[in-house]
């Protein structure tokens, strides 16, 4: 066991807060967000030249084959730093899935290709009014057409769906006994059929409902199916669910640090916030719970390669810890400023917004708890020995 | 980083669940699992057998006696103890005075004590607080007058631990009360409990046990060659002993077992037609018993990799409130599970559960009384608000 950052590691967690640092300040944050695209372009070009797009393709197809935890120090950094691109869209989220994919996924080698240089924005659309989270059994279903297959659903809140070159749709299609079964299925943006309607999220950012009216595909547009489709899909999400944890935690720091910052700084009664006790206890606080949060993503990280239903446990027990962490240490961070923090101008406000959005995203705090339970069952106990 | 427990990790593991399961007696483990503080002769006997295996200070530096064991398998070794249900070691000796003795002890003082201590053989109180000085260690009143060779004590401790049990003391007092107690006015005296002018009174607490006391120091004559170290370092040894504490106030391998014990207890209770562990509620604050004891652990983890590499007092601080309010928690619980019972007081170590309501099975005895001394978690060991005072002054500089 080592917590300590490899030299490697140590290269790209710089190079990420350097970007955040120098290139990605909260006024560029705002206007990036604000990009009709929901990001800066310029920005997307850069994460390509960097590698981070590749960081999770195996180097076997071209990657750089790095591993969650590499990804999750770029993305404390993105937390720190509010960056809005369809990095776990695109590079972590669709870049697993396709390289899930078996040798029968025939388009494999270029996508993965196009998503590593950033030419191909992916989005993934598994929600759907009443799926609540769960992507096993969509109400979008494929039949099939002589050797195409269409396709018909709806899927709601898709994220970065309004800057999507290419989307991966959950549905059923026909299996070989003719029962239908679960697929990931690879549909272009410009496929006739698919109808889009975007609108902001609470934290700025995008979101889009698909409408898949009889839309056709080929059959070797199916990326994955089966078993194979569900696990893979449950193993992506665990994964993109604790790097949502870990830009929490990026979000949480910097929201400590601004309040900090205004308990120093404002002056009432004739002195400093900071005298006040019981801030300055609110903030200590505030602290510890950050530290906590930042242990269950290691402890999250540590349990992604466990048998899947301990590390659905695990992943739902840091999803757990780091939303109740991110509730309190952002909304007490509002609450330190007072006014201001209310105030849209102030950064404080976005951090909250964030770790609220993150909350909601792939799972929230009453599913986590029921998949929790469901998998540590009545007498056993995952995780604690 | 590298999340993995390595195979020897494992193997070490093994072998020490396999020594502890057999070593620890069975109704010792018993009165370990009731809660209670355990009783000298019970931590005097735990103490003997590990001794004898070499491992009754695993923490300490080989050359004094310890395993020269990695922070890691400390841990899984103390981990393993509580699974097994063996009594807690007695900390004064162990934990603080052996560390003070063979960092700051002359080679007569480590030559006569720390043997006794490595054995069990003899026990030690912490002298710190006192009535007027809880949480502010600066503001001593005791003091230690020089005459002639020895030093003339005079003054009150109180919420001793252990100091009815105790051989010894290590008592910190004001020796030059012209300096500043931060700055050489403060030092540790170590002297024997029975030397004339030791009056030691219980204190009974809310729970109805007795670990704690009152000590009368009237006039007690301290050989000047027993003051720790040198006159005047009281207050460096007694932030030496704040650092040392700070994995072991998270106290999670303890609450690993509780938690493991609270299961159990959940598994058996009734509810209706079904059982305690299948009610929602119950799953529900379990469950959240658990997500946030692996949080703690894994603080505990990220503290001892970090080791050598300057973490903070804060982290620790952090630690030891997470750490205490879970214990809370935990026992809270337990006591919910077992309804009506739970009313019913029973004294330390009463073998008479059948006496008591509904032929109360054995896991009721002793838990109502643990759930009310663990209000004690939030103070003892620096109370909560002074670790968030530390927090506040270490890492955010207020």
């Amino acid at each position: 066991m080592q917590f300590t950052l490899s030299d490697e590691q140590t290269l790209l967690r710089d190079s990420a807060r350097r970007f955040i640092d120098e290139r990605h300040g909260f006024e560029e944050a705002r206007s990036a967000a604000a990009n009709p695209l929901g990001f800066e372009p310029a920005h997307w070009r850069l994460f390509a030249e960097l590698g981070w797009l590749a960081l999770l393709i195996p180097q076997e197809d071209g990657g750089i084959g790095g591993d969650a935890q590499d990804a999750a120090l770029v993305l404390e950094e993105f937390g720190r730093g509010l960056v809005a691109a369809p990095f776990l869209s695109s590079a972590v989220l669709s870049a697993g899935l396709i390289g899930s994919a078996s040798a029968a996924f025939p388009a494999k080698a270029t996508l993965l290709a196009r998503i590593a240089s950033g030419e191909a924005l992916f989005s993934l659309a598994c929600e759907e009014a009443a799926s609540r989270y769960g992507v096993a059994r969509p109400e979008t279903h494929a039949v099939r057409e002589g050797s195409d297959l269409i396709l018909t659903g709806r899927k709601i809140v898709v994220l970065d769906g309004v800057s999507a070159t290419d989307f991966l749709v959950t549905g059923t299609v026909p299996g070989p006994d003719g029962a239908a079964r679960l697929a990931i299925l690879h549909v272009p943006a410009d496929t006739r059929g698919l109808g889009l309607r975007h609108y902001r999220t609470i934290d700025g950012r995008r979101a889009s409902d698909l409408s898949i009216d009889r839309v056709r595909v080929g059959a070797d547009a199916v990326v994955a199916s089966g078993p194979e489709a569900l696990a893979a899909l449950e193993g992506v999400l665990d994964r993109v669910r604790v790097l949502l944890a870990a830009e929490a935690v990026g979000a949480m720091a910097a929201a400590i640090a601004l309040t900090a910052e205004h308990l120093k700084v404002r002056q009432q009664f004739g002195r400093s916030l900071a005298s006040f006790q019981t801030l300055a206890h609110r903030l200590s606080e505030m602290f510890v719970k950050l530290e906590n949060a930042r242990s269950m993503v290691y402890r999250g990280l540590a349990m992604l390669d466990a048998p899947a239903d301990e590390r659905a446990a695990a992943v739902s027990a840091t999803m757990m810890a780091s939303s109740q962490a991110a509730e309190f240490v952002c909304g007490q961070a509002i609450q330190l400023h007072g006014g201001i923090g209310m105030a849209d101008e102030n950064a404080v406000g976005d951090y909250y917004k964030r770790i609220r959005a993150i909350g909601k995203t792939y799972g929230d705090a009453s599913w986590h708890m029921r998949r929790y339970i469901a998998l540590t069952g009545a007498c056993k106990a995952v995780g604690v020995r | 980083m590298d999340f993995k427990f390595t195979p020897e990790d494992e193997a070490f593991r093994a072998e020490i669940r396999d020594f502890v399961r057999g070593a620890v007696p069975p109704d010792m483990a018993r009165r370990t699992r009731q809660g209670w503080h355990s009783s000298k002769a019970d931590l005097k006997a735990w103490n003997r057998i590990l001794h004898e295996r070499g491992w009754s200070a695993p923490h300490w530096p080989k050359e004094f006696g310890g395993t020269g064991w990695t922070p890691l398998h400390i841990y899984i070794f103390e981990e393993e103890c509580a699974r097994a249900d063996a009594p807690f070691l007695s900390y004064f000796g162990l934990r603080l005075i052996g560390p003070l003795l063979y960092t700051f002890g002359s080679d007569d003082h480590k030559e006569r004590f720390i043997g006794d201590i490595l054995g069990g053989e003899t026990f030690w109180c912490q002298g710190f607080s006192e009535p007027a000085s809880g949480s502010d260690l600066a503001s001593v009143r005791t003091t230690a007058v020089r005459d002639g060779d020895h030093y003339v004590v005079n003054g009150q401790k109180i919420w001793t631990t252990e100091a009815h049990y105790a051989d010894k003391m290590f008592c910190l007092a004001r020796t030059d009360p012209a300096l500043k107690p931060q700055k050489g006015g403060l030092s540790i005296l170590l002297f024997d409990m029975d030397t004339p002018g030791v009056t030691v009174r219980p204190i009974v607490t809310i729970d109805g046990g007795h670990s704690v006391n009152e000590i009368f120091l009237d006039h007690v004559r301290v050989p000047a060659g027993d003051v720790l170290g040198k006159e005047g370092q009281g207050w460096d040894q007694a932030k030496f002993l704040l650092n040392n504490e700070r994995v072991t106030n998270a106290q999670v391998p303890r609450s690993k077992r509780d938690l493991e014990l609270l299961r159990e207890i959940a598994a058996r209770e009734p509810a209706g037609d079904g059982r305690m562990i299948d009610q929602p509620d119950i799953r529900h604050r379990i469950a959240q018993l658990e997500i946030d004891l692996n949080g703690l652990e894994w603080s505990v983890l990220r503290e001892l990799f970090n080791e050598g590499e300057g973490q903070s007092q804060a982290f620790a601080s952090g630690l030891k409130i997470i750490g205490s309010e879970i214990q809370q928690r935990i026992t809270e619980l337990a006591v919910d599970l077992v309804g009506a019972k739970g009313l019913a007081y029973y004294e330390s170590y009463s073998d008479h559960a059948n006496d008591l309501p509904g032929d109360a099975p054995d896991h009721v005895v002793g838990l109502a009384a643990r759930q009310l001394f663990l209000r004690a978690a939030t103070i003892y060991a620096g109370t909560n608000e002074i670790q968030r005072s530390i927090i506040a002054k270490q890492v955010f500089g207020i």
